[in-house]
């Protein structure tokens, strides 16, 4: 029999040692679970996401009894895009609307994860979504309202979309797609005051002002503000003008998902010997410029079109963060630093410097994210008198190259009838021949 | 050391306990007429009162109040311009139901009236006795058309350091009663539930 720690003092120091090495384990075995194998469905659902499976990987997911506290935000982010690349748009709801709700629950800061990520990592934490993040979620309701004529429930989410457009105007700032889609919900219900407002501050921050020109002309008339028309009239050219004077009430909305959003990438700053401090950051090293065009029918100066690059918002959501995720990160260090201190002093050189070297590997920055989200959202809007129409869509890169075109499905269009489409690109192709085949 | 693994197991078994006795499922039936309120939010008791208030003063104001004929009336929808998910398909069913009860009105069934055709076409079919079809064209006109909006503004406390928040809801509901032959308004009045909560910044 061997003698125990508690009766046989000559062996203190090393039962100590390894009592610390065992414990210094249980936290690295500890973080490597929480960190990597919870999320093992996320990524393989992921990643036959963007090989253009969603079937497959809406399966993966489907599987999961409950979805783990922890990430429980990404899975239903992931699993209500994926939904939604299926056409399944009222299931898609049902998971960002739980999404909301839970996003509505995490305003409420917990001590007791917040005691734990400092002195172990951010993995330990439930995922809150980045700024821009919180704000797709009602993007997507949005979207899946609209698909399914639900004009009024698309115009609760335009609120909850406003309101966070208001507590965070300028990290949300460069999502002209969402305003897009927020004025379009308030003229669809008849209160053309409110988009005439979305449109405007949606004017006064878009690069490219002539897209939106046209929408702002007809309201300004619609709503009897004739002197501020003419302020618009100024990007329209004649038959522009005669266009926007009295458009067509129907129209076709395409909402487009385009490319693959950047994921977050482990950046660290190490200070020898063993103090690092670590944080998220996009990728940029992807090539996601793209963008939609009508090719037919025709209609030059009578389309709208608004764009969102993801990555730029998600860069300047993350960047929101950074003064606190500073503080919480000089934080843990000094903790850190601290604890290996404390059992060096009192167990010896080698448990500080194994304890130092836990705690440095233990140092993973939260490099969890939306990962199912497009590098672009696109709109298009094209106002088109009743009748039936074939559209054609090109993909174009950042010269103007068509890369792909696009048939969509012959439309047809009652008077005054709102028609939405919503398109990815690249496209599940390999779905197709998979379902084919089935 | 002893001392301090009997406590850190004392400590383990009131945390188990506690959680223990939080999964325990309770329940209870709650009157209809017990205002039971969790948040800010729109509830069912809100939708209680609004029906009151709204049904008294329809049936005691003009026109309704001097109607002797029990005018017949059309509920269109009630327009939900709140930023929630709300049912006002709810509001306009009780509202009716209410209204009904009363004896002063009569309602078109607007909602069954695909259904009603459907009957119709099937009484005229081979199936049915002539002598016990229903007379077609006989379908009564409505002489007014309710109709509604439910509103809401949010007000919430400026962020700043504090453990909570306080969170202000606004709810009005406008009912409008036009004449269909004039396209007047002969009645409109609304009703308000102002409802003011305080949610924790930090919880355990």
């Amino acid at each position: 029999m061997l003698p125990t720690c508690r009766h046989s003092p000559s062996r203190a120091n090393t039962c100590n040692f390894n009592r610390y090495k065992r414990s210094a384990w249980l936290i690295v075995l500890l973080a490597l679970i929480l960190g990597g194998c919870a999320s093992a469905k996320l990524t393989d659902a992921r990643r036959e996401f963007h090989a253009g499976y969603p079937t497959r990987a809406y399966d993966i997911l489907s599987k999961v009894k409950s979805y783990p506290a922890r990430d429980k935000l990404l899975f239903h982010l992931e699993m209500g895009v994926i939904l939604f690349n299926l056409g399944r748009y009222e299931q898609s709801t049902a998971e960002f609307l739980a999404a909301a709700r839970l996003k509505k629950e995490q305003e409420i800061i917990s001590i007791s994860e917040q005691a734990g990520s400092l002195i172990t990592t951010e993995w330990l934490t439930e995922y809150k979504g980045e700024y821009g993040e919180r704000l797709w979620i009602h993007t997507y309701l949005m979207m899946n309202f609209l698909l399914q004529a639900k004009y009024e429930d698309a115009l609760v989410e335009a609120k909850q979309a406003l309101e966070l457009y208001e507590k965070y105007p300028e990290v949300l700032a460069e999502d002209y797609f969402t305003r897009t889609l927020i004025a379009i919900c308030y003229e669809l219900l008849g209160e053309y005051n409110d988009a005439y407002i979305e449109y405007k501050s949606l004017f006064s921050q878009l690069p490219d002002k002539k897209n939106l020109a046209g929408e702002l002309y007809y309201l300004a008339h619609r709503l009897g503000f004739s002197d501020e028309s003419t302020q618009y009239a100024a990007y329209l050219n004649k038959e522009e003008q005669d266009f926007w004077q009295n458009p067509p009430e129907t129209e076709i909305v395409i909402f487009a998902e385009l490319g693959r959003a950047p994921d977050k990438i482990p950046g660290n700053i190490v200070v020898p010997p063993t103090i690092r401090f670590s944080f998220p950051q996009y990728r940029n090293d992807y090539d996601n410029d793209y963008f939609i065009d009508l090719i037919h029918p025709e209609k030059k100066g009578q389309i709208s079109k608004t764009t969102t690059e993801v990555r730029e918002v998600l860069v300047t959501s993350l960047e929101a963060r950074a003064k606190s995720m500073i503080v919480k990160e000089t934080a843990r260090v000094a903790i850190k630093e601290a604890l290996a201190q404390a059992i060096e002093e009192n167990n010896g050189a080698a448990a500080g410097a194994l304890t130092r070297a836990i705690l440095f590997l233990s140092e993973e920055p939260d490099t969890r994210g939306w990962e199912t989200l497009p590098a672009e959202f696109a709109l298009l809007r094209i106002r088109l008198h009743p009748g039936t129409h074939d559209l054609v869509i090109a993909i174009k890169d950042y010269y103007g190259n068509t890369i792909e075109k696009i048939d969509l499905p012959e439309v047809k269009l009652y008077p005054g009838q709102n028609f939405f489409k919503a398109i990815k690109w690249p496209e599940a192709m390999s779905e197709k021949v998979e379902e084919s085949t089935n | 050391m002893g001392i301090a693994i009997r406590l850190i197991t004392l400590t383990t078994v009131l945390i188990m306990s506690l959680g223990v006795a939080g999964c325990t499922v309770s329940t209870r039936t709650v009157d209809a007429d017990e205002e039971v309120v969790y948040d800010e939010g729109y509830n069912f008791s809100d939708k209680k009162n609004i029906v009151a208030a709204l049904t008294n003063s329809l049936l005691t104001k003009k026109p309704l109040v001097s109607a002797s004929d029990r005018p017949i009336i059309v509920v269109y929808g009630i327009a939900n311009r709140t930023n929630e998910h709300i049912s006002t398909d709810g509001i306009s069913d009780d509202l009716r139901q209410a209204l009904l009860e009363s004896g002063k009105l009569r309602f078109i069934n607007k909602e069954q009236r695909e259904n009603i055709a459907r009957e119709a076409d099937y009484q005229y079919g081979s199936r049915v006795a002539p002598e016990t079809r229903i007379q077609m064209a006989r379908q009564t006109g409505a002489k007014y058309m309710l109709t509604g909006t439910l509103r809401s503004i949010d007000k919430e406390q400026p962020r700043q350091v504090r453990l909570k928040k306080k969170v202000l809801k606004y709810y009005s509901l406008n009912l409008e009663l036009t004449d269909l032959e004039t396209s007047l308004i002969e009645w409109a009045d609304k009703t308000e539930v102002i409802r003011e909560a305080s949610k924790p910044f930090i919880g355990w």
